[in-house]
C-alpha cells in the first residue's frame, strides 16, 4: 500500500459521481454529452484498475463484491499498514541507539569526552525508550541508523530547521549529543571478522 | 404519443441498465466491459432522444427535470392516449355501426331478408349502445369498417377462434348478424357511384341556379323595359301579358320544382331575339317557350321589336356595337318608366304647322328620349310640300351611330362640344347664332328642331334642310361636319357677312322656290311618287277626324285631322306603305317605321327631277340650294342615298348609319380568343345586302383583321333589320358594316 491510495480512491469517486449524474440525466430522457460520458467512463475504470492494484498488492488473496466489502477491506489494509509502519519506526529508532553504543569518542580532552560521553548515554536511553513506549514512536528524520550521526552532524541552522526542529521536539536528549559532537570526535570500530 | 412510446421508454431503462450496474463496479472498484457499457450508453442516449420527441410531440410545451417529473408527464400523456384510444375505439364502432346501416341485405327470400335486417338492427344498436357507454367499450377485432364485414365473415372457426371469441364475448349481436350473413348476400354502395351522384345533384342544383337567376334577370329586364305603342289599350294589352310573364317567370324561378328551360341568349338580348324568332325555322325554340313558359310566349308572340324599349344599361357583354355604346355615351336624360308615350306637346313654331297641314307626315308615337333613340327630323317624301320645311315631326329614328367610329367621332372633340352646347344654347335667343350652330347639331333632337324651326322662321328652309342632311352627316363624316362649320362660321362673322348671307339665302331660297313650283308638275308625270299620290289620298279619306285625340297623339301638329285609332300600327309595316282607302279607314294611314325610313325630301325631289338624268346632277342640285357651301357637305350625303332613284332601284344602299337605324336584332360578335391574347384589334368592314324582309344577305368582308373577319361574320350574319322602304315598298339595301373590336 503506498501513497497512490487515498488519490486513487477520490478519483475513482469523483468520477463516478459524474457519470451518476450523466446517467441520470439519460434515465430522465435528457440530453448528455455521450462522448464525455464515456471518457469519464474511461477515467472511472482506470481508477478501478488502479485501486484493485492496490489492494491486491497489500492482500493478493483478497477478494470483494461490492463498495461494502471494498471498504472493510481497505479499513483492514489500513491497519496493517499502520501497524508496519511502527515496528518500523521502532526498529530504527534501535538500530541508533544500537549504532552510538558501538561509537567511540575521541578528545583532546577527557573531560570532554566523559562529557560527550554521558550525552550519548543519555540518547541512547532516549531511543531506547521511544522505541518502548507503546503506540506509535516519535518519528526520526533522516536516513538509516549507519549513516544517521554523520547526516545529523551536517545539519545547519537555518537551511534544515525542519528537520532539526523534529528531531529537537522528539529527541531532545539525541539532539543535544548531535550538538556537542563534531564529526572527527566520533569513531565506529568496525567489526573485523574473526 | 403513439404505440412508440412503452418501448422506447423500456428500451432506455434497458440501455441504461447495464451503465448503471457498470458504475456500482466501478464504485466498488471492480472491473467492467467498458465497450458494452459504451454501446449501452449509445443506446441509452437514443432512446432518451426518442422519449423526448415522443413526450414534446404530444405536449410541446412540456418540460421536466428529473425521472420523477418525466414519470408524471408519462402518465398524463398516457391518460390522455388512453381517452383517445376509446374515442377512437368508439368512433370505430359507429363507423362500422354507419357501415352496416349503409348496406343492403340481398336474398331470394323476403322473410329471410327481414330476419337478417332485423339482426343488423340489433347489431347496429349493440355497436351503438357500446360506443355510448361512459366507461371503455370493447375492443372490436378485425379491420376498419369499410372491410369489417368481408373480413368477419371470413372467419373460421378453429382457425380464428380467437377473434371469434372475443367478437362474440363483446359484440353478441354483431357475432350473431355475422354468422347468418353470407358473403354474397351484402352489397353497400360504391363510394365512388356515391360521389358521383352527389357531384351530378351538385351540378343539377347548379344548372337550376343557374337557371333561375337568368329567369329573374329575364324578369327584371322585362321590368324594366316599357311598350311604346300609339293605341292605349294596346299599351295596356301588352303590359297586362308582360306582367304575366314577369310572374311566370319570377314563380318559375322561385317555385320548389326545377324550372323549365328557357332558350335564347342573355336576359340583355332576350326579348330582340324571341321577337327575332319565326316558324317554321325556329319552331324548335318556340315550342320549348311555348311549353315551358306560356305567358311569356304569348307576350312575345304580341310584341313587335319596335314596340319594346329597354332603358340603356351596363353591356351585358365585352363586346358591344360602337353604336350602342355611343348611344350609350349621348344619353342625355333617361327614359321615363311610362309604357305608353305621350306625344310630345306641340311645337308653336309656324313651320311646323305649315308642315303638319302640308300633308300626312308620318307620326311614330316614341316621343322618348332614349339611350338608343333621338329625334331626328322627318323628312316628307311628299312632292307637293316645300322640300325644306319636311323637317318637321318630332319622328324618332334609332340613334344610329356608325360603329366604326369613335366615341369622339361621335360626340365630337371637347372643343367641339363645347361649340355645340353652346350653340343650343343660343338658339334660343340669337337666331343668327341659331342659323349658325344648326350646321353642327348636337345629338339633340330638341336642339335640332329648335335649330330647323329658327332657320325657318327667318326664312332660311333650305338651311333647315341642309341642316337635316348636316346633321345626318356630320354623324357619319365629322370632317365635313368641322369644314362646313368653318366656312359657315367665315361666312357669318361680322354683321356685314351675316347680312350679306341671308340676303344671299333669301334669294336662294325663293329662287329654289320658284325652281321647285316649276318643276313640280313636271315631277308629277315623270315620277310616280306613292308619296305624292299619298298626300291627297290620306287627307281626302279622312275627312272627319277627332282632333282632340289626334291632338293628343301627334306631338307637333295639332291641327291634325287623323284620328288616334286610324293611327298606324307600328308593326303593320306593309300597311302602312299602302294608300289608305275610304273603305278602310282604320287602316294606318302612315307608319312611324315608314317614315322613319323615308328618304330625306331633297333627295326624294332630287330623284324625281332627275329620274331619267344621270345620278351626277342629282348630286349637284343641293349645293346650289345651299348658298354657296361646299359641295363636300350635303352633296357627298345625298350621293349615298339610294333614294335617287326610287322607283327605279330595287337594291339601294345606304350608309351604315341609317342601316344602323335599321337595325332590330344584333347579336354581339365574340371575340375571338387567339385574337384577343394576341391583342388584335380593329374594325372589321363588311358589305351587307339587306333583304326585303331585313335579313342580312351576301355578307362578306371588305377589310379588317383576318383574324377577327369570321367573328364579325358570324354575329352579322344573325342581325335582323327593319325593312328598307322606298315609296312604300321595301327594298333590298346594300350598306357597310363596321364592327369594331376592341380588347
Amino acid at each position: 500500500m503506498s501513497s497512490l491510495w487515498p488519490s486513487t480512491i477520490a478519483s475513482l469517486n469523483d468520477t463516478l459521481s459524474l457519470l451518476g449524474e450523466s446517467v441520470e440525466k439519460l434515465r430522465a430522457a435528457k440530453a448528455v454529452d455521450v462522448t464525455e460520458v464515456i471518457e469519464e467512463l474511461k477515467m472511472a475504470a482506470e481508477s478501478a484498475r488502479n485501486l484493485r492494484a492496490l489492494i491486491l498488492a497489500e492482500l493478493p488473496e483478497a477478494s470483494w463484491q461490492n463498495r461494502q466489502e471494498l471498504d472493510e477491506l481497505l479499513e483492514k489494509i489500513e491497519k496493517r499498514v499502520e501497524a508496519r509502519n511502527i515496528e518500523q519506526l521502532r526498529s530504527r529508532l534501535l538500530g541508533l541507539a544500537a549504532e552510538l553504543e558501538r561509537g567511540s569518542i575521541v578528545h583532546r580532552r577527557a573531560v570532554r569526552v566523559k562529557q560527550l560521553n554521558q550525552l550519548r548515554d543519555q540518547a541512547i536511553n532516549e531511543l531506547q525508550a521511544q522505541a518502548a513506549v507503546k503506540g506509535a514512536p516519535q518519528p526520526l528524520p533522516g536516513p538509516d541508523s549507519d549513516e544517521w550521526l554523520e547526516w545529523a552532524c551536517c545539519l545547519k541552522e537555518p537551511d534544515d530547521a525542519e528537520s532539526l526542529q523534529t528531531i529537537r521536539n522528539g529527541f531532545a536528549h539525541l539532539d543535544e549529543f548531535v550538538a556537542n559532537l563534531e564529526p572527527d570526535m566520533w569513531v565506529v570500530k568496525t567489526e573485523t571478522p574473526v | 404519443m403513439n404505440s412508440f412510446w412503452p418501448p422506447a421508454l423500456a428500451s432506455l431503462d434497458d440501455s441504461l441498465t447495464l451503465p448503471c450496474e457498470s458504475l456500482g463496479k466501478l464504485n466498488a472498484g471492480l472491473a467492467i466491459d467498458i465497450a458494452e457499457v459504451i454501446e449501452q450508453l449509445n443506446l441509452a442516449a437514443e432512446s432518451a432522444r426518442t422519449v423526448r420527441e415522443l413526450v414534446l410531440s404530444e405536449l410541446p410545451e412540456a418540460s421536466w427535470q428529473n425521472r420523477e417529473e418525466l414519470d408524471a408527464l408519462v402518465e398524463e400523456i398516457r391518460k390522455t392516449i388512453e381517452v383517445r384510444n376509446l374515442e377512437q375505439r368508439r368512433s370505430r364502432l359507429l363507423a362500422l355501426a354507419t357501415e352496416l346501416q349503409r348496406g343492403s341485405i340481398a336474398h331470394r327470400r323476403a322473410l329471410r331478408v327481414n330476419e337478417l335486417n332485423q339482426l343488423r338492427d340489433q347489431a347496429i344498436n349493440e355497436l351503438r349502445s357500446q360506443a355510448g357507454l361512459g366507461g371503455a367499450a370493447q375492443p372490436l377485432p378485425g379491420p376498419e369498417a369499410d372491410q369489417w364485414v368481408a373480413w368477419a365473415c371470413g372467419l373460421k372457426e378453429p382457425e380464428d377462434s380467437e377473434s371469434l371469441q372475443t367478437l362474440r364475448n363483446g359484440f353478441a349481436q354483431l357475432d350473431d348478424f355475422i354468422a347468418n350473413l353470407e358473403p354474397d348476400m351484402w352489397t353497400v354502395p360504391d363510394p365512388s357511384l356515391q360521389q358521383q351522384a352527389e357531384l351530378e345533384a351538385l351540378l343539377k342544383e347548379e344548372t337550376e341556379k343557374n337557371l333561375r337567376s337568368r329567369l329573374l334577370a329575364l324578369a327584371t329586364e322585362l321590368e324594366r323595359g316599357s311598350i311604346v305603342h300609339h293605341r292605349a289599350f294596346r299599351v295596356t294589352q301588352l303590359n297586362q301579358l308582360r306582367e304575366e310573364a314577369i310572374n311566370e317567370l319570377r314563380s318559375q324561378a322561385e317555385g320548389t320544382g326545377a324550372p323549365q328551360t328557357l332558350p335564347g341568349p342573355e336576359a340583355a338580348q332576350w326579348v330582340g331575339w324571341a321577337c327575332g324568332l319565326k316558324e317554321p325555322e325556329d319552331a324548335e325554340s318556340l315550342q320549348t317557350l311555348r311549353k315551358g313558359f306560356a305567358h311569356l310566349d304569348d307576350f312575345v308572340a304580341n310584341l313587335e321589336p319596335d314596340m319594346w324599349i329597354v332603358p340603356a344599361g351596363p353591356p351585358t357583354s365585352g363586346i358591344l356595337p360602337e353604336a350602342e355604346r355611343s348611344a350609350d355615351n349621348t344619353q342625355q336624360e333617361p327614359s321615363p318608366p311610362e309604357t305608353y308615350q305621350e306625344p310630345s306637346p306641340p311645337e308653336t313654331n309656324g313651320f311646323e304647322e305649315t308642315m303638319v297641314s302640308a300633308g300626312p307626315i308620318p307620326i311614330k308615337l316614341k316621343a322618348r328620349k332614349s339611350s338608343k333613340w333621338r329625334r331626328v327630323p322627318q323628312v316628307s317624301h311628299s312632292l307637293d310640300e316645300p322640300s325644306p320645311s319636311a323637317i318637321a315631326s318630332d319622328t324618332l329614328t334609332p340613334d344610329y351611330v356608325t360603329p366604326a367610329r369613335t366615341e369622339e367621332e361621335v360626340q365630337g372633340t371637347p372643343a367641339q362640344k363645347g361649340a355645340l352646347l353652346n350653340g343650343i344654347k343660343g338658339l334660343v335667343t340669337d337666331p343668327v347664332r341659331r342659323l349658325k350652330h344648326a350646321v353642327e347639331p348636337p345629338f339633340n333632337a330638341e336642339a335640332f328642331r329648335e335649330a330647323s324651326a329658327a332657320s325657318a322662321s327667318t326664312g332660311h328652309r333650305v338651311e333647315s334642310a341642309f341642316t337635316a342632311e348636316i346633321f345626318r352627316e356630320t354623324s357619319a363624316t365629322p370632317t365635313t361636319t368641322s369644314e362646313i362649320r368653318t366656312r359657315v362660321q367665315e361666312l357669318f362673322e361680322g354683321k356685314s357677312r351675316m347680312l350679306l348671307a341671308v340676303a344671299a339665302v333669301l334669294v336662294l331660297t325663293v329662287v329654289g322656290a320658284i325652281m321647285w313650283r316649276s318643276h313640280r308638275n313636271h315631277v308629277r308625270s315623270a315620277s310616280v311618287s306613292a308619296s305624292e299620290r299619298k298626300t291627297p289620298d290620306l287627307t281626302q279619306s279622312n275627312p272627319v277626324q277627332d282632333t282632340s285625340v289626334m291632338s293628343s297623339i301627334m306631338s307637333t301638329d295639332p291641327n291634325s285631322t287623323l284620328p288616334v285609332d286610324k293611327q298606324a300600327k307600328p308593326k303593320d309595316q306593309s300597311a302602312a306603305t299602302k294608300p289608305p282607302t275610304p273603305a278602310g279607314p282604320e287602316k294606318p294611314a302612315s307608319k312611324p317605321d315608314n317614315a322613319v325610313l323615308q328618304p330625306p325630301l331633297t333627295i326624294a325631289k332630287n330623284a324625281a327631277k332627275t329620274a331619267a338624268a344621270s345620278p351626277d346632277s342629282a348630286t349637284e342640285a343641293p349645293d346650289s340650294v345651299l348658298g354657296g357651301l361646299p359641295n363636300k357637305g350635303p352633296s357627298s350625303m345625298i350621293s349615298s342615298i339610294p333614294a335617287a332613284q326610287p322607283k327605279l332601284a330595287q337594291k339601294v344602299q345606304v350608309s351604315s348609319g341609317v342601316a344602323q337605324g335599321l337595325l332590330v336584332h344584333q347579336v354581339t360578335p365574340r371575340y375571338p380568343a387567339q385574337a384577343r391574347q394576341a391583342r388584335v384589334q380593329g374594325t372589321v368592314v363588311l358589305q351587307a345586302l339587306i333583304g326585303k324582309d331585313g335579313s342580312v344577305r351576301n355578307l362578306h368582308a371588305l377589310s379588317g383583321p383576318p383574324m377577327l373577319t369570321q367573328a364579325a361574320l358570324d354575329a352579322v350574319k344573325q342581325w335582323r333589320y327593319k325593312p328598307y322602304y322606298l315609296d312604300g315598298q321595301p327594298v333590298e339595301a346594300e350598306t357597310q358594316i363596321n364592327v369594331k373590336f376592341t380588347p
